[in-house]
């Protein structure tokens, strides 16, 4: 089956991006396709954990949780080392199983695994 | 115009609504091309976009989305728009009736079809390109 | 391997522009044939003397790079020919040629 590479730009919340594009990612993955999910710029807010019920508190659905699933059935979702580093993300502070790349190595997985691209 | 035995298909997916900018309006200009030079369109409609579907649009200065995705449907483009993103803004209830979810609504443009995010997943795992439009 | 990229925004900071047209940088080393499309915005991309982030940075792309901008989004944003960087092709019909470009000869295809 062909990959899918899906970039989010956006942080969670704020913006639907991520959610739309994290749900798609989990589709793609549970009919046993290959995806990876790549974080760039706000976007790799994504990757940090900690989310404290975002339903209850924002009325917005734990995009926390969307990457546990994804990662759970095989999904992978990798972050940007530059932009994790210029927003002091630390590696503690991200979903464990979220990778960390170099933006040299992000566009590697691009050509790569970009047969189908998606951005959000 | 492109001859094959077997058209090759191009997926499109529109994630902004129109008028707000200019994405739907490419979405459909490279569709209108792609249909004229003799591949297949499909394109699925996600969040905002799903306005795209709306009936009545009555856009006198912008680019006129409404008859564009009209014209892009009787030149034989496929179009799908998310079902719970639709459902959310209004469009349609979604509903079962009689055993199958009932999609009638007046404020849709004849011819735009719904799915879920697994009709979407169909789409893309059977074109042979993909395009995204508005998302970033 | 031939690569397009449709623009149609412009990078809006260092990140931005990294994400969007880094593929550039990556391909000089590795051969890679890319086919830059700049519609709507994206236009905007190809004008010179742009410094920073802003701007294609033509000097600086591997040898087999195309850039087209639409005539249409050019015309619509008061950019002539005289104020676009050498080298960009400026094309009545980009979207046609986009997509046979997509369909026929490209391998990937990137969009912002």
């Amino acid at each position: 089956m062909p990959k899918l590479v899906i970039e989010i730009s956006h942080s969670p919340f704020g913006h639907e991006n991520a959610y739309a594009a994290l749900f798609a990612a989990m589709a793609w993955s549970s009919m046993g396709n290959e995806v990876t999910v790549v974080l760039r710029g706000e976007g790799v807010h994504t990757a940090r954990k900690g989310q404290v019920d975002p339903f209850a508190n924002i009325n917005l659905p734990s995009t926390e949780k969307q990457v546990n699933e994804l990662l759970e059935v095989g999904g992978r979702v990798v972050a940007d080392r530059q932009a994790l580093q210029i927003r002091g993300i630390r590696a503690e502070d991200l979903i464990p199983g979220a990778e960390v790349l170099d933006p040299e190595e992000i566009r590697r997985v691009m050509m790569e695994c970009g047969e189908r691209f998606l951005s959000f | 115009m492109v001859e094959s035995s077997k058209k090759k298909t191009v997926t499109m997916m529109l994630f902004s609504a129109p008028f707000g900018s200019q994405y739907a309006d490419h979405l459909c200009r490279v569709a209108e091309r792609a249909l004229d030079k003799g591949y297949a369109v499909e394109i699925f409609l996600y969040s905002d976009a799903v306005h795209a579907q709306m009936t009545e649009q009555n856009p006198k200065l912008f680019f006129p989305v409404g008859e564009a995705v009209k014209r892009l449907i009787e030149k034989g483009a496929t179009i799908k728009s998310c079902e719970i993103c639709s459902i959310a803004r209004g469009y349609i209830k979604g509903e079962l009736k009689d055993g199958k979810k009932d999609y009638s609504s007046t404020k849709v443009i004849n011819g735009v079809n719904f799915c879920s995010i697994y009709g979407f997943v169909d789409m893309l795992s059977r074109a042979d390109r993909v395009l995204s439009f508005g998302g970033s | 391997m031939r690569v397009c990229l449709l623009l149609m925004k412009t990078p809006s900071s260092d990140e931005d522009a990294e994400r969007m047209l880094g593929i550039l940088r990556g391909a000089k080393a590795q051969g890679t044939e890319i086919a830059v499309y700049l519609l709507g915005d994206g236009v905007l991309c190809a004008r010179k003397g742009q410094t920073g982030y802003v701007g294609l940075n033509l000097g600086n792309v591997p040898e087999r790079t195309t850039v087209r901008a639409s005539t249409r989004d050019l015309r619509a944003r008061g950019i002539s020919d005289g104020d676009l960087e050498p080298g960009v092709e400026i094309i009545e019909d980009l979207e046609g040629v986009f997509i046979e470009d997509v369909m026929e000869k490209a391998e990937r295809v990137f969009t912002w």
